[in-house]
């Protein structure tokens, strides 16, 4: 077997560094690694590339070395690093992995000699932006990957032509399209890409999804039984209105005013990884004073404690309670705060494990948890939790509780019960009319559905005036509102027919993103629903919000692709200042209009030849046509026929395959034969220049590109003149 | 020589080790991104399927785009090389082809790569050398693997035009022909295909054979000898003959019977070349009809087009004796090419007659007047 030669190609090289560059960058980038070894990275990639071409025909032994004693140091720091982290509790191996491809690749850059080492490298390439894919929870990835992408279509073409030029004998240089017609290949590879990508079937091995991860910060533990939040810094305008903070949710706090007016921002706060969506619940009240929610007993919370270092098991409270023979399904969700957020640790009902940065949560009354530290921005956690799977047609078919049962259930939810004493004495007639008769299921049902379907959604109703309870403003006068009074509706309806219902407030399961793969929650997805208690089986929740998110969303990826996009698109164009927009582009003007014209002379220079040749084929091939078809000649060859005439006088003749020379060349020699050379004199000399310089413009009129038919025709006619005369003259004598 | 356009599809894939590396990434990135979710990886995975499909499409797309012409000559001789020119060019021009490798007859260390095919493009090649052979002219293939080089695809252009490799011929002595005494009106029972003219310079001294002139004996030589010798000239002559190529019996291999086609070629080429326009007679092949023949010329070219069509048999089903007749009542000489393990068409060689037996003879005593041993080209040149 030959030994294969060193790789000479540099545009080769310098890509394969390029794709290691960029794989490089976007790596330590994600991974926020240590700047040293970004640095490393960079330089070892660039020096490394360089020295291997300049050495790539020698055997580089004390180099080989100084990798592989490279490689070893390299793997002892990331054995290291990853003890550490076991010891810490950090389940997550991704970074220390990241920052050993980097100076893994930055090592092996020195020792390119060959096409296949090349190739190795694009491979350490792909697995570091592989791994920067798993660590990005953002678009900007998009960019470092598009750069890689790109790079590697241009990497596979350079390595082609290499290959191609090996495996012949010798080469031919062709007409120069090559790099113009791979330029405007790239576009149309990524547009290749994204749309192999929407088409593509991404089914869901459970197996890895979802490692389990606790990342935090070093913060100081708050106290015990408190719960913090943003949206305490609320504003009491001049005028006795309440207004929030637009960057918190005023939901997730002790008390829940349903007169808050706010329109929260676009702000993500949120990236959840999770193989199904879900409500991520923060907390719940029971007590309704008729404008606002508040909970009967906030300051009792239990401490549950991680076993080993490990997880922390969330045994169920009282109030969480479900059916034991209810079907259930562990539902792993990795959260990764982008937001500064109260210490309420949101996660899908009902958690049952908790990955958290520290050892301990608190959990209350109503099945919140709470964090005993700051949730601070980049903080991760993981929850397992134990979704109990509703059977709504069996939850319909449950028969009516006994009386006795009925009993039981309001002692022991009385508080679940409580209606404010200023409700308007109209809602308990009202409720009992549309909730009919049936259990507790049908009836809650019955009255969501009645909310949902005569009812609007709207963030612009006015406060509820004085002296009347946001619910029956809701329900009797404006009927519409928004997801706190539509909760709040359902929940004191419920407890108007004996159901005991509570108020959960949390956050909707945000936009999927297919790219990373991360639900994206905004803080405008902060949603309210209710909670209603079905005997023998435990607090089902129930939306009555007309808009609100559908639990369970199956829809195809495919058109989650397109909708995250569409939605990408209407924010961008809804984001668009055109104030803004306009000065930019003043700014950009002049450098646009040269960039412009730059890319028009490009294009012009490139493509611009090729359509020449195109349009003239097509014209000649026309033109053919036109002949064929007996069309008139061109005004040229009328000149030059007439001419061909007049010469026939003499009895010269033109053959058809006579050219211009060959004419002149019969002329010259008839006009000085024996016979008529006497007769003619200077003026057959006159004659055949001036028929010289004829067949020299009819020649570039027909066959070149110059213009001047007109010329040509008084020239034909002139010199058809004097042949003429200069017959009539033979003829005389 | 005219162009031959050649517009057959036949296509060939042959992959590079790396497809499949890509193709195995490709599943590893799929089963990941399928495990954690991830939409990057889900993305990464369909740029290397884009890939991988790429590097069928759009090869497929450049052969597509890729018309041609061949010019080949219609014969050659045997261990001549066949100078193929083809004109490649782009059947439209928004997709010109790139880096593609033109080879021709598949003979892959010739093969020429090709930058881009934008415009007509006129190469060269050298085929063979070939065997003789009646066969097609050149296929001329074309790979691309561009633009990802995973995947080799080749098309063959397949020319219907046939390539005639005609045996090869040895310029012959001739003495052994000069032996020759056919019962034409010529004098001496010679040509002369050159002037008309005898020549005084002596070129060769032989014993005499009967038909020989007297005026050619050479006395003095003769009685040194004690047998009749006689004088040949240099500018002397060959006496009319036809050749009968004797296919009727076993070649002992299929360089024997190559040496034999190539004996008959260079008799009868030798024979055009002085004027004496021999036929060719095969036996245990159909007899070509002389009054059907083209002039001369054509004669001679569709002899040795019939000679390069013949095959070498292991076993010759036919075992029959040549006609009798074809030796009777002739007025030309007549040269018997056959294997020397056959027997001779007859114990005695006629007078007008003369044997070239091809291969070692096995029966050294069999010498007789008239027969002569071809071993070898060389021993053909001497001839």
């Amino acid at each position: 077997m030959s030994k294969e030669q060193p790789e000479d190609s540099i545009r080769l090289r310098f890509l394969t560094s390029a794709m290691s560059l960029v794989g490089i960058l976007a790596a330590s980038y994600l991974a926020e690694s240590p700047v040293w070894i970004t640095l490393f990275g960079i330089g070892g990639v660039i020096f490394g590339s360089w020295l291997s071409y300049k050495r790539r025909r020698k055997n580089n032994t004390l180099i080989k070395i100084g990798i592989s004693i490279g490689i070893l140091v390299v793997a002892a720091a990331f054995f290291r690093e990853l003890l550490v982290r076991i010891n810490l509790n950090i389940a997550d191996a991704r970074l220390p992995l990241t920052n050993m491809l980097i100076t893994l690749q930055a090592l092996h850059c020195f020792d390119l000699p060959r096409r296949r080492d090349l190739s190795l490298s694009c491979l350490v390439g792909l697995t570091l932006i592989s791994s920067a894919a798993t660590l990005s929870r953002d678009m900007s990835f998009a960019l470092y990957l598009a750069g890689f992408i790109a790079l590697s279509f241009f990497t596979f073409a350079g390595d082609c032509v290499s290959r191609t030029k090996s495996r012949a004998h010798s080469s031919i240089s062709g007409r120069q399209q090559r790099s113009a017609t791979l330029a405007w290949s790239v576009p149309l590879f990524l547009l290749g890409c994204l749309t192999v990508f929407m088409l593509l079937p991404k089914i869901e091995i459970e197996a890895l999804r979802n490692t389990r991860l606790a990342a935090g910060l070093n913060l100081a533990f708050l106290g015990r039984e408190n719960l913090f939040s943003q949206a305490l810094t609320r504003i009491v305008s001049p005028d006795g209105s309440i207004k929030s903070n637009p960057k918190a949710y005023y939901g997730f706090a002790e008390e829940l005013d349903t007169n808050y007016r706010t329109k929260l921002s676009d702000q993500i706060v949120l990236h959840v990884s999770s193989p199904s969506p879900d409500y991520w619940r923060g907390m719940a009240f029971d007590t309704f004073n008729g404008t606002v929610w508040t909970m009967s007993d906030s300051k009792t919370v239990f401490s549950r404690y991680a076993e080993k270092g490990q997880a922390i098991p969330i045994t169920p409270v009282p109030t969480m309670l479900y059916n034991r023979n209810l079907p259930r399904k562990s539902l792993t969700q990795v959260f990764y705060l982008e937001e500064d957020a109260s210490n309420l640790v949101v996660c899908a009902a009902v958690p049952s494990l908790v990955y958290f940065p520290s050892n301990k949560v608190e959990v209350d009354l109503y099945g919140s948890i709470r964090s005993p530290i700051g949730m601070q921005k980049d903080m991760v956690y993981t929850v397992i939790s134990s979704r109990p799977l509703f059977d709504i047609l069996e939850l319909r078919k449950q028969p009516e509780p006994e009386s006795q049962r009925n009993q039981r259930v309001k002692r022991r939810y009385a508080n679940y019960l409580q209606i404010p004493p200023s409700i308007d004495p109209r809602l308990k007639s009202f409720a009992a009319g549309i909730a009919g008769k049936g259990n507790y299921f049908v009836r809650a049902e019955r009255l969501k559905n009645f909310l949902q379907s005569n009812y609007k959604y709207s963030l612009d109703v006015p406060p509820a005036p004085n002296g009347r309870d946001t619910v029956s403003d809701l329900l009797f006068y404006q009927k519409r509102g928004y997801c706190e009074t539509f909760a709040s509706a359902l929940v004191i309806m419920c407890r108007s027919q004996e159901i005991p219902a509570r108020l959960a407030t949390g956050y909707a399961p945000g936009l999927y993103n297919p790219f990373t793969g991360l639900w994206e929650v905004r803080l405008h997805d902060a949603h309210c629903w209710a909670e209603v208690f079905i005997p023998a089986c435990g607090w089902v929740p129930l939306d009555p919000t007309p808009v609100a998110v559908p639990l369970g969303l199956d829809s195809d990826q495919q058109n989650l692709v397109l909708a995250y996009l569409e939605n990408l698109l209407n924010k961008l164009s809804k984001q668009l200042d055109l104030a803004f927009l306009i000065h930019w582009l003043k700014l950009l003007y002049v450098p646009g209009l040269v960039i412009f014209a730059g890319f028009l002379l490009w294009f012009l220079r490139k493509q611009g030849s090729a359509f020449y040749t195109w349009i003239r084929q097509y014209l000649t091939k026309n033109s053919r046509q036109r002949a064929k078809a007996g069309l008139p000649e061109s005004k040229a060859s009328l000149a030059f026929q007439r001419v061909v005439e007049s010469l026939s006088s003499f009895n010269i003749k033109r053959s058809p395959s006579d050219t211009s020379l060959e004419l002149l060349r019969k002329v010259e020699l008839r006009l000085h034969s024996d016979k008529d050379g006497e007769s003619f004199g200077s003026a057959g000399d006159c004659l055949l220049s001036e028929l010289g310089v004829f067949l020299d413009h009819y020649s570039e009129a027909r066959f070149g590109k110059k213009q001047g038919t007109d010329e040509l025709n008084r020239s034909a006619d002139q010199l058809a003149a004097k042949l003429k005369s200069l017959a009539k003259a033979r003829s005389g004598f | 020589m005219s162009p031959s356009r050649l517009d057959f599809f036949r296509f060939s894939i042959s992959t590079e080790f790396r497809f499949w590396i890509i193709m195995t990434i490709a599943l590893v990135l799929y089963g990941i991104a399928a495990s954690i979710g991830n939409g990057w990886i889900f993305l990464l995975t369909a740029s290397l399927i884009v890939i991988l499909i790429g590097a069928f499409v759009l090869p497929l797309l450049s052969l597509s785009n890729i018309a041609l012409k061949q010019v080949c000559p219609p014969r050659i001789t045997a261990g001549e090389s066949c100078r193929t020119t083809i004109i490649a060019s782009p059947r439209y021009s928004f997709f010109a082809p790139q880096w593609l490798i033109i080879g021709a007859d598949e003979k892959a260390s010739a093969a020429i790569a090709l930058e881009s095919l934008a415009e007509n493009q006129t190469l060269t090649f050298d085929c063979g050398p070939y065997k003789r052979s009646v066969r097609l002219q050149p296929t001329i293939k074309i790979e691309c693997a561009f633009p990802f080089g995973l995947l080799w695809l080749g098309h063959s252009f397949k020319s219907r035009q046939p390539l005639i490799v005609q045996p090869k011929v040895v310029k012959l002595d001739g003495r052994f022909l000069s032996s020759l005494r056919s019962g034409s009106y010529v004098p001496g029972g010679t040509v002369n295909g050159q002037s008309g003219f005898p020549s005084s310079a002596t070129r060769n001294v032989r014993e005499y054979v009967r038909g020989d002139s007297r005026r050619f004996i050479h006395w003095s030589l003769s009685a040194r000898h004690n047998r009749l010798m006689v004088k040949e000239y240099e500018h002397e002559g060959l006496p009319a003959y036809d050749v009968l190529f004797d296919c009727t019996k076993q070649y002992n291999s299929a360089a024997e019977f190559e040496l034999a086609v190539t004996t008959v070629a260079s008799l009868l080429t030798t024979g055009h070349n002085d004027g004496i326009h021999p036929a060719l007679y095969i036996a245990d092949e159909p007899i070509s009809d002389s009054s059907n023949m083209p002039p001369y010329i054509v004669e001679q070219v569709a002899q040795l087009d019939t000679l390069a069509g013949l095959k070498y048999r292991t076993k010759t089903s036919i075992e029959k004796a040549i006609s009798p007749a074809i030796f009777q009542g002739r007025n030309k000489a007549l040269v018997i090419v056959q294997a020397s393990s056959s027997s001779a068409s007859g114990d005695s060689c006629p007078d007008n007659c003369g044997v070239l037996e091809i291969g070692a003879k096995k029966d050294k005593e069999k010498k007789q007047k008239g027969y002569r041993t071809i071993i070898s080209e060389a021993s053909l040149e001497s001839l």
